[in-house]
């Protein structure tokens, strides 16, 4: 039973956390809360969904199609309206976040309605026994998912140019504009990796919840508790908090009752910043926010 | 006359002008009017902390409902009606904001930001599971009174009223005063305003209070004005989040700007109601277009603007020949 609750907490954490990244790696490099990651990843599942009626059926198609519109549509956002914006407090760059966030919310619900579609499941809901332990294959391709995405982030962030000027930028803007770095590009391209990711939970998330307007909303403020959780700067930090997210959630949710399976999240997060102020993994206090 | 005269002479005749409102609008508008005067309360406690003390809020939310259900509790269980609500409101919520400033006190930016959401979100939590606030169902208000007298739409406007400049000029008299002065040093540089020997613990933990209870007296109002109370509206963190969006739109640290900001949030999306998603749509377009071309907020456009009347009268009054312009032309 135990182990049973915290795999699939596991498997919840692991959706959790390709969004907390998304939210990290905009945040760290922008100091942009970004509300619209959420939507992101709902307008990703609404443009997949169309695509596999139109294509048959081809989760690969659908799939290339919904990363290659979602990371197009960060990339608008970032130009359009941030880039305009880029000088002002956190506090106004959230704000026009949360302006981003109506406009999508409203686009969608104009283009697709309000009513709740289905999304074909990608597995059948026969469970796979791993020890002794039953997870549902849906579940474990989440997981592995998740995983195979943090494994190719590590690769890009510690090998690739683009992955360490993203990390310069973090550490220090104006030098890292001194040294060269096209400080702007690698900006817009952080959005785009975040459309990149917003775009493949969109698409897991699409058969476990029903795709609207509304199907992001919960995540995306888990999504926040973890990234905070870790510090808000670091991504191990971030995927570590949010399986800690899934796994609490769904160990209240079994032992204490279904209705402190939605507040334990927050009980916890309160508690770790009244203790770790700048969260699990927040290290040195930074001046920028 | 001095900018800060004419920023007094223009709140008084704005004040006298709400004052005689009412005699030439229909009721309903009074009562709109009144509905967005709990907003306005609401953003002037939540600008208090996030405007002048530099610490941002996405909880106050869970205040407003603070005081919209101890009065709404009271009006069923004991049958009391505004004045007693306003009192038990304000001050419950300033103890609950005062213990919610202990636990924030080291945190500041974004960790901040997401403690309060989570503050307003377990108040929605125990709004929604325990019994005595009726969750979905909610509790109904009766009729509204102040001092045994009834009171109606233009009553209550003019209640409402009376509540909002008491708050405002609340936080005018705090913003002036030493206190004041303290919370504004603590959010220009803490270490700084500690040096100075200001007590950061006291002073965050106070802010924290004062705004709570200003925030509550919206929210009591709030109740008296719907005269209905539910988790439909105070279980989720909109409240929170419209609360902060007026105070960036209107204006930071700027108690006219808070005026503004909860206009803005109210009749934006009142006025879009009938168009359904496409109101989404352009309250997000009106909201982005304010931060792009008026980043200080409305009050800040309108305090650019005063202040350009103001210098083209004193040179009516006494004409400048520009040598350059003289030049050009």
């Amino acid at each position: 039973m135990l182990a049973q609750q915290i795999v699939s907490g596991l498997a919840t954490g692991s959706l959790y956390a390709l969004t907390a990244i998304g939210i990290v790696l905009i945040f760290r490099n922008t100091r942009t809360i970004n509300l619209a990651q959420g939507d992101f990843s709902m307008i990703g599942a609404f443009v997949a969904l169309v695509i596999l009626e139109h294509s048959g059926g081809s989760l690969v198609v659908a799939t290339l199609v919904t990363i290659v519109a979602v990371t197009a549509l960060a990339v608008v956002v970032e130009r359009l309206i941030m880039r305009p914006i880029e000088g002002s407090d956190w506090l106004t760059l959230f704000t026009a976040t949360l302006g981003v966030f109506y406009i999508l919310h409203g686009v969608a619900g104009w283009i697709w309605g309000r009513d709740t579609k289905s999304f074909p499941a990608l597995f059948s809901s026969a469970p796979l026994s791993i020890g002794g332990t039953l997870i549902s294959q849906a579940h474990l391709f989440n997981i592995l998912v998740a995983a195979v995405v943090g494994g190719i982030l590590y690769l890009f962030f510690r090998f690739t140019k683009p992955g360490i000027a993203m990390r310069a930028i973090t550490e220090d803007p104006v030098a890292a504009q001194l040294m060269g770095i096209p400080v702007r590009s690698i900006v817009l391209l952080t959005w785009a990796v975040g459309g990149v990711l917003a775009a493949i939970s969109g698409i897991l998330l699409a058969p476990l919840v029903y795709v609207s307007t509304q199907m992001m909303d919960g995540v995306l403020v888990k999504g926040y508790v973890g990234a905070v959780f870790g510090g808000l700067y670091s991504l191990p930090g971030a995927v570590i908090g949010s399986l800690i997210i899934g796994v609490a959630e769904n160990l209240a949710g079994g032992y204490l009752g279904a209705q402190y399976k939605v507040t334990i999240a927050f009980v916890l997060i309160v508690l770790v910043l009244a203790l770790k102020p700048r969260g699990l993994f927040g290290g040195k206090a930074r001046r920028e926010i | 006359m001095s900018e800060r005269g004419w920023q007094i002479t223009l709140t008084f005749l704005a004040f006298g002008a709400l004052l005689a409102l009412p005699a030439a609008i229909p009721s309903f508008y009074a009562s709109l009017l009144a509905f967005m005067f709990t907003y306005v309360i609401a953003a002037v406690g939540v600008n208090l902390l996030t405007g002048y003390t530099g610490l941002v809020t996405v909880g106050h939310g869970g205040f407003f409902a603070i005081g919209a259900y101890t009065t709404a509790l009271m009006a069923k269980h004991l049958g009391t009606s505004v004045v007693p609500g306003l009192v038990a409101g304000t001050v419950l919520a300033g103890i609950v904001g005062f213990g919610l400033g202990i636990i924030c006190l080291r945190l500041g930016g974004a960790f901040l930001a997401i403690a309060t959401l989570g503050f307003a979100l377990a108040v929605g939590a125990v709004l929604n599971n325990w019994s005595i606030f009726e969750g979905r169902e909610g509790i109904q208000l009766g009729k509204n009174s102040v001092a045994g007298l009834g009171i109606k739409d233009v009553g209550f406007y003019y209640v409402g009223l009376a509540v909002m400049a008491i708050v405002m000029l609340a936080s005018w008299s705090i913003i002036r005063s030493g206190v004041g002065r303290a919370f504004v040093a603590m959010r220009d540089s803490e270490r700084a305003a500690e040096a100075m020997g200001i007590n950061l613990r006291l002073y965050k933990t106070v802010a924290f209070a004062i705004s709570a209870a200003m925030t509550a007296a919206g929210g009591v109002l709030f109740a008296h004005h719907n005269r209905y109370v539910s988790t439909e509206t105070f279980g989720d963190t909109w409240l929170s989040v419209d609360f902060l969006t007026a105070v960036v739109v209107g204006g930071q640290a700027s108690l006219f700007g808070s005026a503004l900001g909860a206009a803005f949030v109210v009749m934006v999306p009142y006025y879009l109601g009938e168009l359904r998603d496409f109101a989404y749509v352009l309250n997000g377009v009106a909201l982005i277009a304010v931060l792009v071309f008026a980043p200080d907020g409305m009050a800040g456009v309108l305090a650019r603007l005063l202040r350009r009347v103001l210098g083209r009268t004193a040179r009516e009054v006494a004409p400048v020949v520009d040598p350059v312009s003289v030049g050009r032309g």
